[in-house]
């Protein structure tokens, strides 16, 4: 069958993109009846129900009745949107409002056409099925509209880009984010006759349900198709965000928002790890009938990409809603939306999720309560040894503040409590010396953690309610990767990474640094104990003691713990970063974001100034987004400048600003440079030039390339003179922070060629704005600090040792054996810390210290300066490159 | 498949026999075609129509009321 359309200047035929009308003509009674197509839909067939020249529909079902049906509207006086789901026997809307009587003013449709029957002008004729109007009437009235109900599944509504009125063609009211599901994302704005609104982009949805009768303003972003769904059928959910995300649990939820006309027998979600979850894959069932639920998901791998649908099903089937995709987090993967921590001093701690729980991934060295009161400081033996159960102190292990940077605080047990009393609840519900949002983890909570880590015993189990030593390998699994006695390092398979702070005896003795880890727990023994835990390095177990040492007296160390649930939705927390990397007109700073404020972060970076408080009124970068460490580069400093810097996170919320630090651009002998590792080296300042004052110790380039570590004698043997390579003298890494690295020639040049230019050119192994010094610039030194022997000289073109007491100066005033400590006339602070020979053998330590140059005697071997501790001169001699000798790089 | 096409052409001068039937339609010379199977469900209160009843398609007249574009038997 063909249906005409209308030629350019005629009158009769289909309008483009009109809806197609359909009547049935029964012979038998001459009787003529509205009727109701449904299409084959595409691919099946081209088009469906609209008109288009060279179209070509196909009819699925057409249908009639007899009966008539009727829908009562109910108008307002004055303005309103109105719509029906009848198709009218008589269209026009001067007949579809013939009920309404003299009351109609005026009526418009989508496009501003009117029926303006005061004045006779009617340019809208039929209703359209889909559309709404707008009507003002002089007072309130109902109006009957008599025709045959649509099927709202069969009569898919084209809605155009921009403004419109659009119509409800469904017979009961349902919820209007489940009807434009669809299409939500091209919508702007939806508004119905009272003025409330849906505004998708903020989350705005005052109209909440779409009513039969009520037309609708709608705006959207580009022309799109709505079909409604039909008055009975599947129930509509969608699937809500994914939330506390750890290594094997996450909590996800849905909302069932209609439920398609029959009753919603059971919901919830269900995932997989391939996509398209179904009820085929993991489920939960979370209850009935409409409306919102969550679910905790457990039982997750670490690391794991996971696809995730809500569900709802009625007696006609199951629908799904949207799928989310979430990652659950790595083994010592820090808490989601929060990797740090700061407390009121300003210290910054990194964070790890381990199971359930999120933990400071470093002992606390707060010193001040969050309310900022002060916690006693105790460094004097005798005076700690007077302390009782109830008092509360605080000290570093043997009073050393770099103990501190690596072991944090020793607490009594009244200092880490502050006046609460003692529990072991599932939280503590004790904040006491942790931060604002933490709490001490009570003896329970120690539990949790054992079972989580433990290979053998999980949690709960009897095994931890014992006491001393427990589980299998939980102490082992804990332990950090370094810094444990006879380098009887843990795995750290759980990133809780923990060092061996030792404690103190309530004597006043610091006892077992190095060897084992002591923590409290909020729990109290007794009056005068508390359940702790520790961990020797020497054993897999984690131990849980009564007795002497767990005496509320002694000094241990603190863990903190995140209190559950979601944080408040706030500010971002953010640190500022040290400055390094100081150069006369530009820096290296960055920042940590700690914590997002509940949402996401949209810029990060750094504002600096030179009169303080700096804000983003102020000089800035924009860096990046998220959480978790950035760096960002400061340009356009001037010389010798003081400058005030504060890094800054913007959430959606507002901006949040770190504390602010100081610094001034490059200035030789107070500036400090960094390496690629974030290795921190003092500069000095002597005649005209600026030298590290300390070897350098990077195992990286400034480009992040590793450099190898060759340990093994004979391997250091089989080096070639071109292989790069270094190493720790006696491979004793605690060597690396008093004397640096020792590297082969290739190594310190970085593959560069030779050079004897002033300055070298050669940044090998140096950091950005650093290089390797050339034989001249040695000698410039050494002409600056001999007392005898200016530059030029020719006494420093020979070989051999040179000089008068170049060497001399030169030296530290301490650590040379055999009276030879120099007298750092200059602070070139140089120590002895041997060398490494091509045979893979170590030597000269405590006597001895080599530098590499840039300059290269030949293919094998290359220039060097050596000082002694049996000389006042300075050597310079040619030594086989793959020696491992020391650097000291000098600034460009 | 059986597809059998209802396809009737009739201009709107024609007598279509039926002297009840009032719907004409214009050939205008551009159309849409509409494809009709024998065996789809086209019913009146759900009884399927007799031989000899017509389908017509309709378009909105201007002022109102709907016009036919073409009808088949």
């Amino acid at each position: 069958m063909l249906a005409y359309g209308k030629q350019t200047g005629q009158n009769s035929g289909f309008s483009g993109e009109e809806r197609f009308k359909w009547k049935i003509w029964r012979t038998s009674d001459s009787s003529e009846f509205i009727a109701l197509p449904s299409y084959f839909q595409p691919p099946v067939a081209q088009n469906t129900n609209w008109y288009s020249n060279n179209g070509a529909s196909s009819l699925s079902t057409l249908k009639a009745t007899s009966s008539t049906d009727t829908q009562n509207i109910n108008l307002p006086q004055g303005w309103s949107f109105f719509s029906t789901y009848i198709i009218p026997f008589e269209p026009n809307i001067d007949s579809v409002c013939s009920s309404l009587s003299s009351n109609i003013q005026i009526a418009k449709n989508g496009i501003g056409h009117v029926y303006w029957p005061q004045y006779g002008i009617n340019v809208i004729g039929n209703l359209i099925i889909g559309e709404g109007y707008q009507i003002k009437l002089t007072s309130a009235l109902t109006m009957t509209v008599e025709g045959i109900a649509v099927e709202p599944e069969n009569s898919p509504i084209i809605i155009p880009q921009g403004w419109s009125f659009l119509g409800y063609l469904r017979q009961n009211s349902a919820p209007l984010v489940s009807m434009m599901n669809p299409i939500i994302p091209d919508i702007i704005i939806i508004k119905n006759s009272i003025g409330s609104i849906y505004w998708p982009q903020w989350g705005i949805n005052f109209i909440e349900n779409l009513i039969p009768g009520e037309g609708y303003q709608i705006k959207m972003n580009s022309s799109q198709t709505l079909t409604y769904p039909g008055q009975t059928g599947l129930p509509y959910t969608i699937t809500t965000n994914i939330t506390n995300i750890t290594q094997s649990s996450a909590t996800g939820g849905g909302q069932v928002s209609y439920d398609g006309g029959f009753p919603v027998t059971a919901r919830g979600i269900c995932w997989n790890t391939i996509g398209n979850p179904t009820l085929l894959d993991s489920v939960s069932v979370n209850g009935d009938g409409v409306g919102l639920f969550i679910c905790n998901i457990i039982g997750l791998l670490p690391d794991t990409i996971y696809y995730l649908r809500a569900y709802a099903t009625n007696s006609t089937g199951t629908a799904y809603g949207n799928e989310v995709t979430f990652s659950t987090l790595a083994l010592g993967a820090p808490c989601a939306g929060m990797p740090g921590i700061i407390d009121i001093d300003y210290n910054l701690y990194n964070t790890v999720q381990i199971g359930s729980q999120c933990w400071m991934k470093e002992n606390l060295r707060s010193t001040h309560y969050s309310n900022g009161t002060a916690v006693p400081y105790i460094s004097s033996g005798s005076a700690w040894a007077l302390l009782g159960a109830t008092d509360k102190a605080y000290c570093y292990h043997d009073n050393s503040l770099e103990m501190a940077a690596i072991y944090g605080a020793l607490y009594t047990w009244a200092a880490v409590m502050n006046n609460s009393g003692s529990s072991n609840n599932v939280p503590s519900g004790v904040q006491g010396i942790c931060p604002i949002g933490w709490h001490v983890p009570s003896d329970e909570e120690w539990k949790i953690l054992e079972g989580e880590v433990d290979s053998l015993y999980d949690y709960p189990d009897a095994e931890w309610d014992d006491i001393g030593g427990r589980g299998y390998d939980a102490g082992f699994n804990l332990r950090a990767t370094y810094g444990w006695h006879n380098e009887v390092n843990g795995p750290d398979l759980y990133g809780f990474s923990a060092l061996p702070g030792g404690g103190r005896h309530n004597n006043g003795q610091y006892f077992n640094d190095g060897w084992s880890a002591l923590w409290w727990s909020t729990t109290q023994y007794s009056s005068i104990e508390a359940w702790g835990r520790h961990i020797y390095y020497e054993f897999g177990y984690i131990g849980r003691s009564i007795g002497t040492s767990n005496s509320k007296d002694y000094g241990r160390s603190v863990r903190c713990l995140r209190n559950p649930g979601t944080p408040q939705p706030g500010l971002p927390v953010i640190y500022t970063d040290s400055v390094n990397n100081i150069s006369f007109t530009s820096a290296l700073g960055g920042g940590m974001v700690a914590y997002n404020g509940g949402s996401q972060i949209i810029d990060r970076g750094i504002c600096w100034n030179t009169t303080g408080n700096p804000t983003l009124s102020d000089t800035f970068t924009v860096d990046s987004l998220g959480t978790g460490y950035f760096t960002s580069i400061l340009t356009g400093l001037s010389p010798y400048a003081l400058y005030y810097v504060k890094a800054y996170a913007t959430n959606s919320l507002g901006t949040a600003y770190g504390q602010e630090i100081s610094f001034i651009s490059f200035y030789c002998g107070i500036s400090t440079v960094a390496d690629y590792e974030g290795n921190i080296y003092n500069t000095v300042k002597i005649g005209n030039q600026c030298w590290m004052k300390e070897n350098m110790r990077t195992t990286h380039y400034s480009d992040g390339t590793s450099i190898q570590n060759i340990a093994s004698t004979s391997d250091w043997e089989d080096l070639l003179y071109t292989d790069k390579a270094y190493c720790h003298y006696n491979n004793d890494s605690t060597n690396a922070n008093t004397f640096g690295l020792l590297y082969t020639w290739l190594t310190a040049m970085n593959g560069s060629s030779s050079s004897s230019l002033v300055p070298s050119g050669v940044q090998g192994i140096c950091p950005v704005g650093w290089h390797i010094p050339s034989e001249f610039e040695w000698m410039i030194l050494e002409g600056e600090v001999d007392s005898l022997y200016d530059l030029p000289s020719s006494i420093w073109i020979s070989a051999g040792w040179r000089g008068y007491d170049a060497g001399l100066n030169l030296k530290a005033t301490t650590g040379w054996d055999s009276g030879g400590n120099g007298t750092d006339l200059y602070g070139f602070s140089a120590k002895p810390g041997g060398h490494r020979s091509p045979s893979g053998n170590f030597g000269g330590i405590n006597s001895t210290t080599t530098f590499w140059t840039s300059y290269s005697y030949y293919s094998q071997e290359a220039y060097f300066r050596s000082l002694s501790s049996t000389y006042d001169q300075i050597r310079r001699e040619d030594i086989d490159k793959n020696y491992g000798i020391s650097v000291r790089c000098l600034k460009d | 498949m059986k597809n059998l096409f209802l396809i009737l052409l009739i201009l709107a001068t024609i007598n279509t026999g039926y002297s009840q039937l009032s719907w004409t339609y214009t050939n205008t010379g551009v159309y849409h075609t509409i494809q009709i199977q024998e065996s789809i469900p086209v019913t009146i209160d759900g009884v399927q129509v007799s031989i000899g009843d017509f389908i017509g398609v309709f378009y909105n007249l201007s002022g109102g009321g709907l016009a036919c574009a073409g009808y088949a038997q």
